[in-house]
C-alpha cells in the first residue's frame, strides 16, 4: 500500500483530474454568466458544447486547421448561433416563470442534439493527437493536457477580467443585479442579454473544442455535460465564478480518481453523488455561495 | 409659464379592467420644479412609468423636448436625459456607492465621469460613503444614493418619486437645496411626486393635482391650496395644507 509507485500514481491521477477541470471550469463559467445576467438555466448548454466540438472537428478536418484555430472558429460560429437563439427565442420568455424558459431551452436542446445526430450520426469524434510528454519529478504530463488546461484557465480568467474591469462587464453586472434599474440608467438590457448569451455559448463551444483534444465525444454528449455543468456550478455556489472554478476542479479530480481506481462507468455516479452530498450539507455551495 | 419641456397629451392606460390613466394631459415647463400630488393610487407612479417608457400608453402622446417619445424604451429615454428615482429605492446592492454611479454609461471620459460622480456625491452628502457597499447603507443613505444616481445621466428632466418620504427633516432640507441648486446652475427640470406637503409647497413653482388618473387642477402652490376641488378630493380638510405632512400608510 505504501510503496512509492502507489502514491506517484495517485498524484498523477489527481493532476490529470485538475487538468481536465480547466475545461470544465470554462464551460461552467458560461453557464454561470447566462444564469446571472438572464436568470435562465440554459439546459441547452451541453448541446452548445457539443456543437462547438463538432464544429471544431469539422473545421479542423475539412480545412486542415490546427485544433486551436478550429476552437476559435467554433467560438465565433457558436457566438452567432447563441445570439440568434437569444434574440428570437429566449428574449421572448424573459421575465416569465423559470419553467417556461426551461421548456424552451429543452426544445432547443432536442433540436440541436437530434439535428446533430442526423448530420454526423452517433459516431464518436476526437481531435486527440500524440503529443510530447514532459516528465516533472514523478509526474508525466502530456503537452496537450497542459495546454488545454492553460487555455481553459486563461479564458476563464479573461472572462473574470472582462466582467470586473471593463465597461462592458459593468453593464453585464448591472443587468445581473437589477435589470430594471440598469435600463433606467441608460443600459440597453436587451443587447446586454444577447451579448451575455452569445458569450455563454462561445465559452461552451470553446470548452467543447478543448474537450475533444483529450477525449472522443458524440452528438449525445450534451446530455451528460449539461448536468455535469450544473453540478459544478451548484457545488461551487450558483453565481460565484471562483466557486464554479473550485467545483470544476473537484469534479475533474473525482472523475479521474473513480475512472482509475474503479471504472469509467462509475465516474458520473461519483460526480452526482458529490453533487447530492453538497446539496444536503452545503446547499449554498462549498464556497458558501459568495457572489462575485 | 415657460416653454414646456414635457407635454403629456390625452394619455390613456388600462391594466386589465383597471382604467389607471384616463385621458391625462399636462405640461411641465422647462427649468421649473413642478409637483405632482394626489391620493394614493391616483396614477402618479403609473404616469412616471409612462413618461420613462416602462409602460407604453394605450393612446395619447408623450412629447419631450419637442419630440414625440411615446413608447420609446427606458434606456433610450435615459439616454435622452430623462432620469428617475423609484418609490421603493433601487440600488445595485453589491457594488460600491461610487460603482453605482459609474455604472451609468455616459459619453464622457472615465476621468471626467469619476470627477462628476465625486462632485455629485459631495452635493448630496455621501462623499464619505463612496467606497461603502451600497447594500450596507442605511435606508436614508440608499435614498440619497438613488438621488445622486439620476445626475450621472446629466439629465434635462428628473422625475423624483417620493424621495422625501421617511427621511429626517434635515435630509429633506439638503435634498431640496440640491434640487434648487441643480436647477439654478444646470437648468435641470424636476417633476416631484410626494406626499410631504411642506416640501411640495416650499419647493415647487407649479403643482399638478391628479385624481382617478386625470389632472384635477394645476397652478401655483398658493392657488392649489385654496382650490376647493383639490381640498375635497385629496386633502379632506384645510389643516393639511398648513405644513402637516401627509404620509403614506
Amino acid at each position: 500500500m505504501n510503496s512509492p509507485g502507489w502514491s506517484a500514481a495517485l498524484l498523477q491521477v489527481i493532476v490529470n483530474g485538475l487538468l481536465v477541470g480547466g475545461v470544465y471550469a470554462l464551460s461552467a463559467a458560461g453557464l454561470n454568466l447566462v444564469f446571472g445576467v438572464l436568470k435562465v438555466a440554459n439546459i441547452a448548454h451541453g448541446d452548445f458544447m457539443m456543437l462547438g466540438a463538432m464544429t471544431a472537428y469539422a473545421v479542423s478536418l475539412k480545412l486542415g486547421l490546427s485544433p486551436y484555430i478550429a476552437m476559435l472558429v467554433a467560438a465565433a460560429v457558436l457566438a452567432g448561433v447563441g445570439a440568434l437563439t437569444q434574440r428570437f427565442l429566449v428574449e421572448r420568455v424573459i421575465g416569465s416563470p423559470m419553467f417556461v424558459s426551461l421548456l424552451l431551452l429543452y426544445a432547443v436542446s432536442m433540436v440541436l442534439r437530434n439535428g446533430a445526430l442526423q448530420v454526423w450520426g452517433p459516431t464518436y469524434v476526437s481531435l486527440a493527437h500524440d503529443s510530447t510528454v514532459w516528465t516533472v519529478g514523478p509526474l508525466s504530463l502530456s503537452e496537450v493536457r497542459v495546454v488545454v488546461f492553460a487555455l481553459g484557465l486563461g479564458l476563464t480568467l479573461a472572462l473574470l477580467w472582462l466582467l470586473q474591469k471593463t465597461a462592458f462587464g459593468q453593464s453585464l453586472r448591472a443587468t445581473a443585479q437589477h435589470m430594471d434599474l440598469a435600463e433606467a440608467c441608460g443600459i440597453n438590457v436587451r443587447r446586454v442579454r444577447m451579448q451575455a448569451f452569445a458569450l455563454g455559448t462561445a465559452l461552451a463551444a470553446m470548452s467543447g473544442a478543448l474537450l475533444i483534444m483529450l477525449f472522443s465525444v458524440n452528438p449525445s454528449m450534451g446530455e451528460v455535460f449539461v448536468l455535469k455543468g450544473f453540478a459544478i456550478v451548484v457545488i461551487g455556489g450558483l453565481g460565484s465564478f471562483f466557486g464554479a472554478f473550485t467545483g470544476a476542479m473537484i469534479i475533474g479530480v473525482a472523475e479521474t480518481l473513480t475512472s482509475f481506481y474503479a471504472t469509467t462507468q462509475l465516474a458520473d455516479v461519483t460526480v452526482f453523488l458529490i453533487f447530492l452530498i453538497v446539496l444536503i450539507f452545503r446547499p449554498s455551495g462549498v464556497l458558501g455561495g459568495r457572489a462575485t | 409659464m415657460p416653454e414646456p419641456l414635457l407635454v403629456v397629451r390625452d394619455v390613456e392606460k388600462h391594466f386589465g379592467g383597471v382604467h389607471a390613466i384616463q385621458g391625462c394631459s399636462f405640461e411641465v415647463g422647462a427649468k421649473t420644479i413642478t409637483g405632482l400630488v394626489g391620493p394614493n393610487g391616483c396614477g402618479k407612479t403609473t404616469m412616471f412609468n409612462l413618461i420613462t417608457g416602462t409602460f407604453r400608453p394605450d393612446s395619447g402622446a408623450v412629447i419631450y423636448a419637442g419630440r414625440d417619445v411615446t413608447g420609446l424604451r427606458p434606456h433610450v429615454m435615459a439616454q435622452l436625459g430623462v432620469a428617475r428615482t423609484y418609490q421603493l429605492t433601487r440600488v445595485f446592492k453589491s457594488m460600491s456607492v461610487l460603482q453605482n454611479l459609474l455604472t451609468v454609461p455616459f459619453d464622457q471620459s472615465s476621468g471626467e465621469r469619476k470627477q462628476w460622480a465625486v462632485e455629485v456625491l459631495a452635493a448630496v452628502g455621501l462623499a464619505e460613503e463612496a467606497d461603502a457597499t451600497a447594500g450596507d447603507l442605511s435606508f436614508g443613505d440608499q435614498k440619497l444614493l438613488e438621488f445622486a444616481r439620476v445626475f450621472m445621466l446629466h439629465p434635462k428632466l428628473v422625475l423624483l418619486d417620493e424621495i422625501f418620504a421617511g427621511i429626517s427633516p434635515a435630509l429633506q432640507e439638503r435634498q431640496m437645496r440640491v434640487i434648487r441648486d441643480f436647477r439654478a446652475r444646470l437648468g435641470v427640470t424636476f417633476l416631484v411626486v410626494d406626499h410631504t406637503m411642506r416640501v411640495i409647497m416650499n419647493l415647487c413653482q407649479e403643482v399638478l393635482v391628479m385624481n382617478h388618473g386625470q389632472i384635477l387642477a394645476q397652478g401655483a402652490p398658493a392657488e392649489i391650496s385654496r382650490n376647493d376641488r383639490v381640498i375635497e378630493a385629496y386633502l379632506g380638510n384645510r389643516s393639511a395644507m398648513k405644513g402637516v405632512d401627509h404620509h403614506r400608510d
